[in-house]
């Protein structure tokens, strides 16, 4: 992989962060004064007028913008109305359990998406194809909520044998894990499953057996490094999704992490929390889309050596 | 000396929602080692299915319903799987009209001749490198070692149609089905490949089984030739014996409707009519709808390919007089 191709796409991210830190400036002054919501509604006048000296919003918006940029980049999002502590603090001590669960609900969509995925495009048309593709549509469109509390039902107050709410052991992971992972597995198959019979219609897999490569080499050597790139692509959507936190599993497991944050957040009317929480789901999101096209350009030698020279 | 290739009343039929639809009806013919057998048509006849069916690479919905195809005196139709990916890029090697994507467009070309070479020949690592830029070499492309590297869309068409004949040759075959192979390529390209098919043809020895709707790339290479008409052979001959004293009406019209440098043509001479449906063929002679000579006879009686002379074969009730 070459320099340049790197560079690209990691100026694009850098730029792309920008606009939205840019964006979050200008709507934080358009939805209303930050110091009157801070401050609550019956607030007196000069207390507002204090919350706008200490949060330097009586200055001019350019000098406020340099301030604000500046006061980012050192890592200082402000500080949690509620208790005081830095912003940042607070999401980030949630982060670790958020993304816990979030790469084990990822490993088993996974694992359960992409097999599923491949075996129905082999099987196209078939009972089985027809029971994995109503698997699939069942794992996303049932909601979380509803599934979580099934499980609840079965698993802790029928059965008793899983807790049902908190993160202290392994055994509090198996449920919301399952929830969250299914929901996703569901997507992940259908795509798989429309990459690979896109891709094993192909010239290049007649090629393949025309020169004697066995069947199970055809698939997992010529046709699914193929279907690997739409697979990507949606994968990649997901990894951002990751460290905004599952807001309803978690909720629903009282799961301690970002999504109940953001929950708690926003109905104490926590600014700077909410901001920071903001600002790091577009930066994890941002992140994941530059981890996505480079691994494109891993898989995609298209991608990769766009750009040198096409020989006659 | 049993020929190398036999292909013994072959029938393939494809289903479709109209039901299954015979595209190739009992088709005979023999392949010698060292000779180039040029199957010609119009697009649909057949000849394409035909090559297709011979290496077990029919699509989903392609089956033979008939026949027998023997190479070497091994039955290809009868037998399982894991032994014809061993006849399959061994012995019998086969090239397609879309040299870009009948390449694998994520592997380079190095790994995707190397492959071949593990597979059938075991060879890896380095040996297999160095066999690979010798194939690459042999067939006229130049600085083989980089593009041992380099990808399919790296390369331009005659380039990557290079690359499969390559491939093809990676495991010394000694049956070489063409499909189409200049098809989709420039007419100056088309003539480097047909030039380089011909020495490579020569030199190996090989057997060419060479599928094409190009009547000037038949003249040019094929030993002898057979025309296709809707999923039937209705004449086969040497090539001189074809382009010179062809008998069936059907041949005469395609060659009638070719342009010719030496000689003024106002206009082409087109067949008249169209190719009829496969799902819906006139009954006795499938040609009899357009032909210029059809007799009474030609509804009731399918004309059966009979020997004309020692190595041309027709079938017409009513043949172009010699």
């Amino acid at each position: 992989m070459n320099l340049r191709f790197v560079a690209t796409r990691f100026g694009r991210a850098v730029l792309t962060m920008l606009l939205v830190v840019g964006f979050i400036f200008v709507i934080l002054r358009v939805a209303g004064d930050p110091a009157q919501v801070m401050a609550g509604d019956d607030a007196p006048p000069e207390m507002i007028e204090r919350y706008r000296a200490a949060l330097g919003l009586d200055r001019s918006l350019p000098e406020q913008f340099v301030r604000y940029t500046a006061a980012l980049a050192t890592g200082d999002l402000g500080r949690s109305f509620k208790d005081n502590r830095a912003a940042l603090d607070v999401v980030i001590e949630r982060l670790p359990i958020t993304l816990y669960l979030g790469f084990v609900a990822l490993a088993i969509s996974l694992g359960i998406g992409i097999p599923l995925g491949i075996f129905a495009a082999l099987k196209r048309g078939t009972a089985i194809d027809r029971f994995a593709m109503t698997f699939a549509v069942l794992g996303y469109s049932l909601p979380n909520f509803f599934l979580g509390v099934l499980l609840i039902l079965l698993f802790s107050l029928h059965l008793r044998w899983l807790p049902s709410s908190g993160s202290e052991t392994v055994w509090h992971l198996i449920m919301p894990a399952m929830t969250l992972g299914t929901a996703h597995a569901g997507g992940i198959a259908r795509f798989t499953r429309s990459a690979m019979l896109e891709v094993l219609n192909r010239n290049f897999m007649r090629t393949a057996k025309a020169k004697g490569v066995p069947r199970q080499r055809r698939l997992y050597r010529h046709a699914f490094p193929n279907a690997a790139i739409p697979v990507v692509t949606h994968l990649g959507f997901r990894l951002g999704h990751l460290v905004a936190g599952a807001i309803i599993v978690e909720t629903v497991f009282a799961w301690p992490g970002v999504g109940r944050l953001m929950i708690s957040a926003v109905a104490a009317r926590d600014l700077a929390v909410v901001q920071a929480l903001v600002l790091m789901t577009a930066f994890a999101m941002i992140c994941a889309n530059l981890a996505v096209d480079l691994a494109y350009g891993w898989i995609d030698p298209r991608i990769r050596v766009a750009g040198e020279r096409r020989e006659a | 000396m049993p020929p190398l290739l036999e292909v013994d009343e072959l029938t393939v039929g494809f289903a479709t929602e109209a039901g299954t639809l015979v595209a190739v009806d009992r088709v005979s013919f023999a392949l010698d080692a060292g000779e180039t057998l040029g199957l010609v048509g119009e697009s649909g006849c057949g000849k394409s299915a035909i090559c297709l069916a011979a290496l077990g690479l029919l699509p989903p919905n392609g089956r033979i319903l008939g026949g027998r195809v023997l190479l070497d005196g091994r039955d290809l139709v009868a037998m399982p799987e894991a032994d014809l990916d061993k006849v399959r890029g061994g012995t019998a090697a086969m090239i397609f009209q879309d040299p870009l994507t009948s390449l694998n467009p994520v592997h380079s070309l190095g790994w995707q001749i190397g492959e071949a070479l593990r597979l059938h020949r075991g060879l890896a690592g380095a040996a297999a490198d160095a066999e690979a830029v010798r194939l690459l070499d042999r067939v006229g492309i130049t600085d083989p070692k980089r593009r041992l590297r380099e990808y399919p869309h790296q390369l331009s068409g005659g380039m990557n149609q290079r690359a499969m004949i390559a491939m093809a040759l990676a495991c010394k075959p000694r049956l070489l089905v063409a499909d189409e192979p200049t098809t989709a390529l420039d007419v100056i390209i088309q003539a480097q490949i047909i030039d380089l098919l011909v020495e490579i043809q020569r030199e190996e020895g090989l057997a060419l089984l060479l599928v094409t709707h190009d009547l000037g790339v038949v003249a040019e290479m094929a030993d002898r030739v057979a025309v296709m008409y809707a999923g039937r052979m209705i004449e086969t001959a040497t090539s001189a014996d074809l382009f010179g004293r062809h008998r069936h009406p059907y041949t005469s019209g395609l060659l009638a409707s070719l342009p010719r440098v030496d000689q003024r043509v106002k206009r082409l001479a087109p067949i008249d009519g169209t190719v009829p449906w496969l799902g819906d063929l006139p009954s006795g002679c499938t040609f009899r709808p357009r032909c210029p000579r059809v007799l009474a006879s030609c509804a009731e009686i399918v004309p059966v390919l009979a020997p004309e002379a020692a190595s041309h074969r027709i079938a017409c009730h009513n043949p172009v007089p010699a």
